[in-house]
């Protein structure tokens, strides 16, 4: 700008706010209007593609989610539900590339008006190359990730609002949208409440307990196979995480058999060898509550093995050393260096496995199938809050129940991962500077 | 000589300790190999040695016009392979975009993903199927892997932009001057350092769809395009005909090689993990 | 520029939202490919010959189940109505446990079938669902089929089924431990004291003890599932605490006792136990027949289920049926193929396949093996599994049994578990 552009005249009589309105017109009019044409062309040509190909889909998806169909049968209220959302998520991409345009199309017009000099185009077409690399790079994840994790949330929070059960279920009959419907019967109708707090507490107790034990395993495990006076540590390495390498279905199942009261192996031989009579693994809650756990450390500890082995070799001596120094026991320099260190730089993925096991399905249902029964209770009781969710709705086609404690669930799974994961970083952030 | 003592001791407490560990790992692990060669279809047995064994179950997985088998081993290594490929595609570039550049949304769209992928997803699996049936992929392969390729990206691009971020930039810088873009420079220079962080996203990959069977029994109907983990499920969920011999049959031939896999991965995937996980 | 963000988004969804009801007279609109009728069959109960289709399609879609003997058997049947009728006939093999689930997206996808396969007690689930329409059957056609299929296969007086077979379960026992069958169930308790050795894992009789098995303790004591008016189930009438039911339930936990039944047996174990020799009458279902019968050859027997109260026992009979999809573009030729399917010669077939018996009254008489006749007399005092989707809660009733098998009060677990029940219903919506 230092230098005086010779035709200043006609630069400053170009009008930013004109370019913007007909760019909101349409997408690409503000660009021919700051001689762009190439630009200008690429946007109406996308405008132009966008309205040909999903107007109609568009205009279908928004009268479905919003009346969910009127003429039952006709009508299919579940993919009504689902264009309509996708057909959001479309708009919303639109909507975004639309007011890129629109503001690229005001940004150009005001550096046209303040002097500045169209570069040739092939220097235009690297600069908007090396501007745009970091979207290139991640627009096909991000479009990806919007329609494989996004959109299906987006459905089951919508159905949490839908009556969506046996008796309202299309092709027949047509879902309706109700509110907050569900939420309230959750806390009023008996089969709901009865059952609710118990099984939260247990889903807690389960959570903390089984992966506690699982890191603090894979932890022990991790220190002792550590030490340089061990030898054969690839073989011992691999025998450890060996457990991680069947799928989890299988394993759970043959425990399942294994911990039979009758004729599971595990009362037979085991116990048969220390003359301990048969006990109830599978008929008494609290054994199977310690069957659960311990069977859930089996399968999760060597993932957590592999991590803190990781971790431990990239701890530098010298801390060891320094504290061999000053006279430190070994439980010291477990304690203030080793710890520490480990549990710092693996934070984050141990939130993800209290997470994980919180809303761990397979394990519950296949082993025991949440049982055994507990009397004056829908819940077994080993049942966590998911896999009670899954038997009660399920059973009975409840999917607006289902999606309406899913989506409990999830709130508080969330709520508790995002204070952890902040205090982690937090955390981090202050060592960091110290 | 004291402290020697001590010493031996200690090793010898310790290698007690894994010998049990050992135990409890290879006790299941043993009557699951002693039940695939058992006859009949029960998964009970009075011992862990079969009295009769036999290779029946094995044959027949191979064999038997009844079985798919090998059709089901080849959809899983194709299934495994693709989304695994394309996962390191996907996921070294949206890692490389979070790591390098700054851009809108940059930090706080990785952790919302994050945190939304902790949603349990029972009802959501009724919006793929809708969706995948919308795109015509519905009962192909290849619906499938989209799912898995796209599920897992934010995981695996923030362990992947944590190690990135552990590679200097000046590296990038000195590359720059030398004239090379963004491209040469990822491909080039970063991508052979982060080789270790990449095997793990690679190998998670590969065995997601060996392991999972609720996915695929939604999206795949042909008896003939399942995954191993579907088919060999279906084997124990059936009411009154139940094969568990054959079930375990099929699932120590997945589980052999993955074993091996996991053995020869072994110091990548100690390496990648802590330096990844560490620093996101 | 949020501002501005917000304002175009509304803007946009303003227009949509004007510009887009769909165009009704277009059938089919709504959704992609669907298979609909143009005549949509919304609301009148409509008949198949409502639907004005006569023209011969190309093609038939069947599910069937995945079970490779039934698999094999309906190929087969099919290959000969190809040949009879030049329409191919495509077989999918789907789990019948997962069909409807299936058929409720993939029929209005336009990925459904003509013909699918379930067992009768989910007909209510399906009706309820429109998943299936009701059938016309003529006097003749309906001969095909034996009056207590044909019963099972009815919902609120419309017949929806076309029955292939029948299935229930009896007592099989092993002639080399027991030689005379006893007459009563409770005289099994008696014979367990000489064969039943827990610790050896022999056992005079074994069943396991859940709702599905032990419903002859419940009925012959004057207790019931629904009761019924007018042939309809009515679901706000338990029986199953009433004053027969618990006593009923109170014999069943004494009978448990005395024979000896270990409360986590499960079918896996019971098939293991009995196959080996261990065991002498075990109650179990047709579906287990093949697998005994080649490894106990002629030591294995067959009968009813010994009396219960000194009445027959009843079992549960599910009958397995083809349903025309209410989504299939040719119910005409479907019906045809389904009668096609379950006449005297295929039953013959699918029989000697399946070797399940069939609900054709002419093939059920042509069995020649000795084995069925304990099934046969079964089925004769059995009772239709209750096809009405309220059933589903009362399976609670599982939990009930594990209860009082392990000494709780009878009177209070049902009680309680009727109760449940009666919330479930309540909650399930309708």
């Amino acid at each position: 700008m230092e230098e005086q552009p010779q035709s200043a005249l006609r630069h400053q009589t170009h009008r930013p706010w004109l370019a913007m309105l007909l760019s909101i017109l349409f997408a690409g009019l503000g660009q021919l209007y700051n001689r762009s044409y190439i630009k200008g062309i690429v946007f109406i040509v996308i405008e132009l593609a966008f309205i040909i190909t999903f107007a109609d889909f568009i205009g279908l998806g928004l009268w479905g989610i919003a009346t969910l169909g009127t003429i039952p049968k006709l009508d299919h209220s579940i993919f009504l539900l689902v264009y309509g959302i996708l057909s959001l998520i479309i708009l919303a991409i639109a909507a975004l590339i639309y007011v890129i345009n629109i503001r690229d199309a005001k940004r150009q017009a005001e550096q046209i008006r303040n002097g500045w000099k169209r570069p040739p185009l092939r220097e235009a077409i690297k600069q908007a190359y090396m501007n745009s690399f970091p979207y290139l790079l991640s627009v096909p994840g991000f479009i990806l990730l919007i329609f494989v994790v996004i959109f299906p949330l987006l459905f089951a929070i919508s159905l949490a609002f839908t009556n969506y059960d046996l008796y309202h279920s299309p092709p027949r009959n047509l879902v309706d949208w109700v509110g907050f419907d569900n939420f309230v019967n959750l806390v009023t109708v008996p089969i709901w409440n009865q059952s609710f707090l118990k099984v939260l507490s247990w889903t807690l107790v389960w959570t903390i307990v089984s992966t506690t034990l699982q890191i603090g395993l894979g932890l022990f495990l991790a220190v002792l196979v550590n030490d340089k006076r061990i030898k054969f540590k690839r073989l011992i390495r691999t025998i450890l995480i060996l457990p991680w390498a069947i799928p989890n279905f299988v394993t759970i199942m043959i425990f399942s058999a294994l911990f039979n009261d009758q004729f599971g192996a595990i009362n037979r031989t085991l116990l048969g060898w220390l003359n301990i009579d048969p006990l109830p693994w599978l008929t008494d809650p609290l054994y199977t509550k310690l069957a659960l756990i311990s069977i859930q450390v089996w399968l999760g500890f060597p993932f957590l093995f592999a991590l803190f082995t990781g971790v431990l070799q990239s701890i530098s001596h010298d801390a060891y050393e320094a504290a061999d120094v000053d006279g430190g026991t070994r439980w010291q320099k477990f304690r203030y260096i080793t710890l520490p260190h480990v549990l710092f730089a693996t934070a984050p993925l141990l939130i993800i496995q209290y997470t994980a096991n919180f809303n761990n399905f397979n394990i519950i249902y296949l082993f025991n199938g949440g049982g055994p029964a507990v009397r004056g209770q829908t819940a077994g009781g080993t049942d966590i809050l998911i896999s009670w969710v899954y038997k009660l709705t399920f059973t009975t086609n409840n999917y607006n129940m289902a999606a309406a404690i899913s989506l409990i669930i999830g709130v508080i799974v969330i709520v508790f991962a995002f204070f952890q994961f902040r205090r982690t970083k937090s955390f981090k952030e202050e060592r960091d500077q110290s | 000589m004291n402290h020697r003592l001590k010493s031996k001791l200690e090793v010898a407490g310790i290698y007690g300790i894994i010998i049990v560990m050992s135990i409890i790992i290879f006790y299941p692990l043993a009557w699951a190999l002693g039940l695939s060669f058992n006859t009949g279809t029960s998964l009970y047995s009075s011992s862990i040695i079969p009295k009769e064994p036999t290779l029946e179950h094995y044959r027949w997985l191979f064999t038997s016009p009844e079985s798919n088998y090998v059709t089901w081993y080849k959809n899983t290594l194709i299934v495994s392979s693709v989304s695994c490929l394309l996962s390191i595609i996907f996921t070294s570039m949206t890692a490389y975009a979070l790591s390098r550049f700054q851009f809108v949304g940059r930090k706080s769209g990785m952790y919302a993903f994050l945190l939304l992928q902790m949603f349990p997803v029972m009802m959501a699996m009724v919006a793929l199927y809708i969706f995948l049936n919308l795109i015509g992929l519905l009962n192909t392969l290849l619906g499938l892997i989209l799912i898995y390729v796209g599920g897992q990206i934010p995981f695996n691009a923030w362990l992947v932009k944590g190690y990135l971020d552990t590679i200097s930039r000046e590296l990038d810088d000195a590359a720059k001057i030398d004239g090379a873009g963004p491209i040469r420079i990822f491909v080039q220079i970063l991508l052979p350092l982060i080789t270790p962080i990449l095997a793990i996203v690679a190998l998670t990959n590969f065995m997601l769809p060996i392991f999972d069977f609720i996915l695929p029994s939604i999206i795949l109907h042909d008896k003939s395009k399942y995954t191993l983990a579907v088919g060999l499920y279906n084997f124990v969920t059936e009411k009154y005909s139940s094969n568990f011999t054959v079930f375990t049959a099929g699932a120590i031939l997945i589980a052999v090689p993955i074993a091996a896999i996991y053995l020869f991965l072994q110091k990548y995937f100690i390496s990648g993990l802590s330096a990844g996980g560490t620093k996101g | 520029m949020k501002k501005t963000l917000m304002w175009m988004m509304t803007v946009v969804v303003a227009i949509a939202l004007t510009a887009c009801a769909p165009d009704r007279e277009v059938p089919g609109s709504n959704n992609a490919g669907s298979g609909e009728n143009s005549n949509g069959t919304a609301n009148n109960e409509g008949q198949n010959q409502g639907k004005t289709e006569t023209e011969k399609p190309d093609k038939l879609v069947v599910w069937s189940n995945d079970d490779p003997n039934q698999l094999a058997a309906v190929e087969q049947l099919a290959q000969g109505y190809t040949q009879a009728t030049g329409i191919t006939v495509e077989i999918v093999p789907v789990s019948g446990s997962e069909q409807v689930q299936k058929l409720a997206l993939a029929a209005p996808a336009g990925n459904g079938p003509d013909l699918f396969y379930q067992p009768q007690d989910r007909l209510g689930d399906i009706v309820v669902q429109g998943l299936a329409d009701p059938v016309a059957l003529s006097e003749q056609e309906q001969a095909q089929y034996s009056e207590a299929a044909l019963n099972a296969v009815q919902y609120e007086g419309e017949t929806y089924g076309f029955p292939i077979s029948v299935e229930t379960y009896a007592v099989y026992y092993n002639k080399a431990l027991v030689d005379q069958l006893p007459a009563s169930l409770e005289e099994v308790a008696a014979l367990s004291a000489e064969l039943t050795d827990a610790a050896n894992d022999k056992y005079a009789f074994l069943m396991v003890p859940d709702f599905y098995y032990s419903i002859p303790f419940i009925t012959n004591y004057g207790g019931y599932i629904f009761g019924e008016a007018d042939g309809k189930y009515d679901p706000s009438d338990l029986g199953l605490n009433n004053e027969g039911a618990v006593q009923g339930m109170t014999a069943y936990a004494q009978f448990v006792k005395d024979t000896g039944i270990p409360a986590t047996m499960t079918i896996d174990v019971m098939d293991t136990l009995f196959l080996e020799g261990k065991v002498g009458i075990v109650m179990n279902g047709l579906w287990a027949m093949k697998n005994y019968a080649d490894k106990l050859g002629d030591q294995l027997g067959t009968a009813s289920i010994p009396t219960v109260n000194g009445k027959a026992a009843p079992s549960f009979v599910g009958v397995k049926s083809w349903f025309i999809s209410s989504y299939s573009e040719h119910p005409t030729w479907a019906k045809e193929l389904a009668l096609y399917l379950t006449n005297a010669d295929s039953s013959n077939l699918y029989y000697a396949k399946t070797g399940e018996i069939p609900a054709s009254p002419d093939a059920q008489q042509a069995i020649d093996n000795e084995l069925y006749s304990g099934f046969v007399d079964q089925i004769e005092s059995g009772m239709p599994m209750p096809n009405i989707p309220e059933m589903s809660a009362v399976w609670n009733m599982d939990s009930a049994i594990d209860f009082i098998v392990q000494g709780d009060n009878p009177q209070e677990v049902l009680d309680e578990t009727t109760q449940q029940i009666k919330d479930q219903i309540a909650a399930s919506g309708q």
